[in-house]
């Protein structure tokens, strides 16, 4: 990222603990909720990102960062452009080492992802977490998720009973 | 600890659960048993919508098929992991056609005068019986087997990615031999369209087309080209084109081919008009071309050869046949079936699967949907609150008769023989069927259902017997309107269809 060329437009982008972030305007443009900021030219100075703090905004601009399409031009068809093959890959490699994070972290940046509306790292995310629900039992999930099972014995039962189906 | 109490806002439940593989509908159940906010994010509506959005593939659920074979279950599931549904009895409800997450039968009591069509929601497991055509009911006597039909929703601009329970419209095909009759006309058939429309409950003027030939259909499917265009294949290979902005028929030429009688419509990736044949192991696929409606052409699209793609198995033995049995609408998937089974094909990606181990079927008739679990009792949105208390009284009482009549109608059917009194079988069987109290929320009913399917079975008792499971039968206006229409088919025996919403 650091071969990109100089006089790119630059965005500041603010979390609400004080810090500041800036950031070239096509990466803070895979999120689209800054870019509509932008386009609809709400973004003159600084953009205050509201309930992402410091630690989960810098992950997510690390992840732009990367995210960000290198072959094209500038602006709004940048992030249209397929990445070749290859990249995709090393994408990919990238992708599963940056999601290497705790639950909580994890969980902040699916809200982060949901609220900035950023498609790739709201799968990546949400991916993540399923395929670490998926392979677990139901106790399992419900202590990943620290949820309780709220069913009554007899809730539970019909719905098994139902749809026996799913239990096999 | 603060992590420990760390949770997930409602929206972003929904955001983990769409991405549970949509082939795989027991997960998403399975995921509903996490906890109760879990059970409502999996039912939401706009979880279906969702699904649409993310996944550019509806999948195929599964098949339903005219084969006769008891030990066959109605409904074949192609999932990856385990998957049921309760379907009507095939041995009472024929399947004509699957669209816009609908199938649409036609009660096999042919020569009888009680034809009618059954609707069926699969998702939510609605149904809606329909009576046929008068006109039809007329001349049934000299009627063609194997009426084709063809279901399609018809919500103003929908997308179909939650129009369960809306508008639909049914499209009827018959033909009528007139060979056999006094009848002083020199035609020797005519083919006869007719359009149902749930909004009015009633069929509109019926369109008709002289083909000089008599049109059979053994091999019912149609597609839906566009909004307003469906198309039937009958049996010489010719198709059937009803144009729903025009009311027209109009018969369409199939591709040259030696093969015509073996081939099946489909629609090509664009969506148009297509024919597939297999010719020596090679998939043939013709897309047609229209500059403008009197210059069209069939041009060779695609040919994919089976021999690498389907296991060495499939060809083993003298018998190397391979004949492509359904085309799975919206999902752009064939199922071919051969001496090792039926094959799924996905014509984006080639990928096949082994989908059922048999392979004398005729027809299949695929379900292609999401899965989605419906509501519970408690998850309920609460503005149905109202209705349900308002009914409550009366229709508990009601709901417990009609148990007990099942039950009677049950043990009348299992005692009369099969083969000598196939009628009273089926008036037994179809007195059953209409006990089924159709649940959007699903408490009670699919228990209910599938005791009535397998008519006789001793489940029923146990049913009645544990904890009066009819008595908390959710009671939403839906249900209601079920019941009464139920009712009113039993008595004066010509139905009074509504509108399932």
């Amino acid at each position: 990222m650091a071969t990109r060329e100089a006089g790119k437009k630059m965005i500041m982008l603010k979390s609400p603990d004080g810090m500041e972030f800036e950031v070239e305007e096509a990466v803070a443009m895979e999120s689209q909720t800054i870019r509509k900021m932008i386009e609809d030219d709400c973004a003159d100075t600084a953009i205050l990102i509201p309930n992402i703090n410091s630690k989960i905004l810098s992950r997510v601009i690390e992840y732009c960062n990367k995210h960000v399409p290198t072959t094209g031009a500038t602006g709004a068809a940048a992030s249209d452009t397929v990445a070749p093959a290859a990249l995709a890959e090393d994408l990919k490699i990238w992708d599963a080492e940056f999601i290497k994070v705790n639950r909580a972290t994890r969980f902040d940046l699916i809200q982060a992802a949901s609220y900035l509306n950023i498609k790739g790292l709201l799968d990546l995310t949400s991916q993540t977490t399923i395929d670490t629900i998926s392979d677990n039992s139901l106790e399992e999930i419900r202590s990943f998720l620290s949820t309780k099972n709220d069913y009554l014995p007899e809730e539970e039962q019909t719905i098994r009973r139902e749809n026996q189906w799913a239990f096999q | 600890m603060a992590v420990e109490l760390l949770m997930l806002p409602d929206e972003l439940f929904e955001e983990i659960l769409l991405r549970l593989p949509p082939d795989e509908p027991a997960c998403l159940l399975r995921a509903s048993l996490v906890c109760k906010a879990w059970g409502c994010a999996v039912t939401r509506p706009s979880l279906r919508r969702r699904l649409h959005e993310l996944h550019r593939t509806t999948p195929v659920l599964g098949f339903l098929h005219d084969r006769r074979d008891k030990s066959i279950s109605d409904f074949i599931p192609t999932t990856i992991s385990s998957f049921s549904l309760i379907v009507p009895d095939r041995r009472c409800w024929r399947a004509l056609d699957c669209r816009h997450g609908r199938v649409l039968f036609l009660s096999n009591s042919k020569g009888q005068s009680t034809e009618e069509f059954l609707l069926w929601e699969p998702i939510t497991g609605a149904q809606q019986r329909i009576p046929v055509p008068v006109a039809y009911d007329n001349i049934s006597a000299n009627m063609i087997v194997y009426p084709p039909a063809a279901v399609f929703c018809t919500a103003d601009g929908c997308d179909h990615h939650d129009c369960l329970g809306g508008p639909f419209c049914v499209l009827f095909i018959f033909s009528v031999n007139n060979v056999d009759t006094d009848d002083d006309t020199d035609d020797d058939g005519v083919t006869w369209a007719g359009i149902y429309s749930s909004e009015t409950g009633t069929w509109g003027e019926l369109t008709s087309l002289q083909p000089f030939w008599p049109m059979c259909f053994t091999f019912y499917s149609s597609v839906l080209v566009g909004r307003s265009l469906l198309y039937f294949m009958f049996d010489d290979g010719s198709i059937l084109e009803y144009d729903l902005a025009r009311h027209g028929l109009a018969v369409v030429d199939p591709p040259e081919s030696d093969y015509i009688d073996q081939c099946n419509i489909m629609l090509v990736e664009d969506g148009g008009l297509g024919v597939n044949e297999v010719v020596n192991l090679h998939l043939k696929l013709w897309a047609r071309e229209a500059s403008d409606i009197t210059d069209a052409r069939w041009v060779l699209s695609r040919v994919i050869y089976l021999g690498s793609l389907l296991p060495i198995s499939a060809f083993v033995g003298a018998e190397t046949r391979v004949l492509v049995l359904g085309f799975a609408e919206g999902a752009n998937a064939i199922f071919v079936t051969t001496v090792a089974g039926v094959f799924m094909i996905k014509l984006q990606s080639n990928r096949v699967r082994k989908v059922c181990d048999d392979h004398g079927f005729c027809n299949l008739i695929p379900l292609v949907s999401f899965y989605t679990p419906m509501p519970r009792v408690e998850h309920k949105d609460p503005s149905l609150k109202h209705s349900e208390e308002a009914d409550g009284t009366d229709q508990e009482g009601e709901e417990e008769k009609t148990a007990d009549h099942a039950q009677q109608l049950i043990n009348n059917g299992s005692n009369v023989n099969k083969e000598g009194d196939f009628v009273n079988i089926l008036e037994c069987a179809i007195h059953a069927t209409e006990n089924r109290v159709p649940s959007p929320c699903g408490e009670v009913a699919p228990r209910c259902t599938s005791t009535v399917n397998k008519c006789g079975c001793s489940l029923l008792c146990e049913a009645q017997e544990a904890s009066d499971p009819l008595g908390d039968v959710p009671k939403s206006a839906r249900n209601e309107e079920s019941v009464k229409s139920s009712d009113s088919i039993n008595k004066d025996g010509a139905g009074n269809p509504k509108n399932l919403q």
